[in-house]
């Protein structure tokens, strides 16, 4: 580990604009303040809270499309899914211009001269790739997959969780090779040695970039905080609008699901049951039905909450014979799709709130939004709430 | 120290296995994370942004630091700054690439006039500062801007 490697001597005139480890980052002809171990120390911090937020709330979203067996996702409380999606996209857009301030403060060491003095110091370095690569990779996947954009050609969803991980890989890695750095950054006054020639001081270049993340989030987060709709002037999805003043991230026309033809249409409950059913449309509304107020909440991050009227599942299950606990997998009209079935948990068949609902505010319910009958269940992400159901299938 | 130091080894043992769970993933469920499209499309982010996105920045910074007149220094800069960022987060929706003709729920406003108003009050703003800072200035030099104090 203490080998020292050899490095051959740039000439002098590029030499003076390239930082040295263990020197400050900003090259010595150079006048920046900004280039500066305390920035990087602070909005580091700043990146590490972010960034866990976001693996955190992007952690959970993941396991309840993909559920590890050793888990039962609850159904309550209903709004649990809407607020952590919604944190994870506030939180991922407001840590893109923590993200690019960070790397602009560090940047003069991309040049650093030698790049390495020893093993361990080329280790850690050659993470910041993963680490760099990754966060860009989750902000800008993330930033086009809430504006319907994906210009690649991997899934989305896996790219990007495979991507938190390297990242947060590369972040454990860093943190261990600069603790020594931002524990001593963190000592030091920000006002020492600071620019007095009316550019930004090291302090108001924080500000500014609290700032920016501040304007990021007021002019983005109204797709899920209601209070900031107005203002929410580059939110990509809006919570008040689309049919029934909700939005659609699946229309009929795209499920092919358009004008459903109600003299065919049959809900069948089968599987295993004592009863099987084959109901008509007209007999499901006949059934006794409740009424739920619950968000309807896209991975994507924006919510809307509506009341929503339908069967309860349990109901049906009951009336059916199935037990109690089973497992339970609804399939849509839809022929094809990622989302056509959507598994059930047991904590969500036995809730009350958990529907098929018929009708949205008082209106039957809009072929956007999974007429003749769709699923609305209590803490579930919107492409788990089955549109279009017509068989639910006791396993 | 030393427990210092355990828990900067435990950290780098802990990002090493998180790694490790990344290539597991990847391979396991290549068919949807197609790796090398995935590795490709990460590396070349961070190539092009300390290649060209970074240095630019750095470079437009340089000229405002070293032309423009104390007064304007930090407006200018807080004002590009905060174009940069702004512009950067909604340019998916400003080109409206995932406009959908059969879901006119995706990208529901209108981006470019969001967008314009945006960098307006940000732009008015920072102007209103330049403006403040010019006054103070003055007021603060009355035989002229050449023998002008610091502003703040
Ligand atoms: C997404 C998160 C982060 C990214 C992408 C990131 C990226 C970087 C990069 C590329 C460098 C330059 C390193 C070099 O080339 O030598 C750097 C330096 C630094 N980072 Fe981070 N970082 C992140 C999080 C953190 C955290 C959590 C901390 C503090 C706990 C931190 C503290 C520092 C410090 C103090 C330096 C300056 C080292 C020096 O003086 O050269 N960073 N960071």
């Amino acid at each position: 580990m203490a080998v020292r490697l050899r490095w051959p001597e740039p000439p002098p005139a590029v030499r003076r604009w390239l930082p040295e480890p263990g020197e400050p980052i900003a090259p010595p002809a150079t006048s920046s303040k900004l280039h500066d171990d305390r920035i990087a120390a602070r909005l580091g911090i700043a990146l590490a809270v972010t960034f866990t937020v976001c693996f955190l709330t992007g952690l959970w979203s993941h396991v309840q499309q993909d559920p590890p067996t050793w888990l039962a996702i609850p159904a309550r409380p209903a709004g649990l899914y809407r607020i952590t999606q919604g944190v994870h996209v506030i939180t991922g857009l407001a840590a893109i211009p923590l993200l690019l301030a960070k790397l602009w403060a560090v940047w003069p060491r991309f040049v650093q001269w030698p790049p390495f003095r020893t093993v361990r110091e080329a280790l850690w370095r050659a993470a910041l790739l993963p680490l760099v690569g990754g966060s860009l990779f989750l902000l800008g996947t993330g930033t086009a997959n809430i504006a319907g954009w994906y210009p690649w050609k991997f899934d989305f969803r896996k790219a990007h969780f495979a991507a938190s991980w390297l990242t947060m890989g590369g972040l454990l890695i860093h943190v261990a090779a600069v603790a020594g750095i931002t524990a001593a950054a963190l000592r030091r006054s920000l006002k020492e040695d600071d620019a007095t020639d009316g550019r930004l001081s090291r302090r108001g270049f924080l500000g500014v970039v609290g700032a920016a993340a501040g304007v990021v989030t007021v002019t983005t987060a109204g797709a899920t905080v209601r209070p900031l709709r107005a203002l929410s002037v580059l939110a990509t999805r809006d919570p008040g609008s689309g049919p029934q003043g909700v939005p659609v991230n699946r229309s009929a026309a795209d499920a092919g699901t358009r004008g459903v033809d109600l003299g065919a249409y049959r809900l069948r409950v089968e599987g295993r049951v004592a009863t099987p059913l084959v109901l008509t449309y007209d007999e499901v509304l006949a059934m006794s039905t409740r009424t739920a107020s619950l968000p309807i909440t896209c991975v994507e991050g924006w919510s809307a909450s509506a009341d929503w009227r339908g069967v309860p599942l349990r109901d049906l299950l009951r009336r059916a014979g199935a037990e109690p606990g089973a497992e339970v997998v609804l399939s849509s009209l839809e022929q094809r799709g990622a989302y056509r079935t959507s598994k059930v948990g047991q904590d969500h068949a036995a809730d009350a709130d958990t529907l098929l609902a018929t009708h949205l505010d008082g209106q039957p319910l809009d072929p956007d939004h999974g007429f003749p009958l769709r699923l609305i269940a209590p803490n579930r992400p919107g492409v788990l709430q089955t549109k279009w159901v017509t068989t639910v299938e006791v396993r | 120290m030393r427990a210092g130091t355990a828990a900067r080894v435990l950290a780098a043992v802990a990002g090493v296995a998180m790694f490790a769970v990344t290539v597991r993933y990847a391979v396991l469920r290549s068919i949807d994370v197609r790796p090398a499209v995935w590795v490709r499309w990460w590396v070349t982010a961070a190539v092009v942004h300390d290649v060209v996105v970074a240095p630019a920045a750095i470079a437009v910074g340089w000229l405002v630091v070293r032309f423009a007149p104390r007064w304007l220094k930090a407006p200018l800069q807080t004002a590009l700054l905060l174009s940069a960022v702004i512009v950067a987060v909604s340019w998916p929706a400003l080109r409206g690439y995932g406009r959908m003709p059969s879901n006119p729920t995706y990208l529901p406003r209108d981006y470019a006039g969001g967008l314009t108003l945006t960098l307006a009050v940000v732009w008015i703003a920072c102007a209103g500062w330049a403006a403040a800072r010019l006054v103070r200035r003055r007021q603060a030099a009355p035989l002229g801007p050449s023998v002008a104090a610091a502003p703040r």
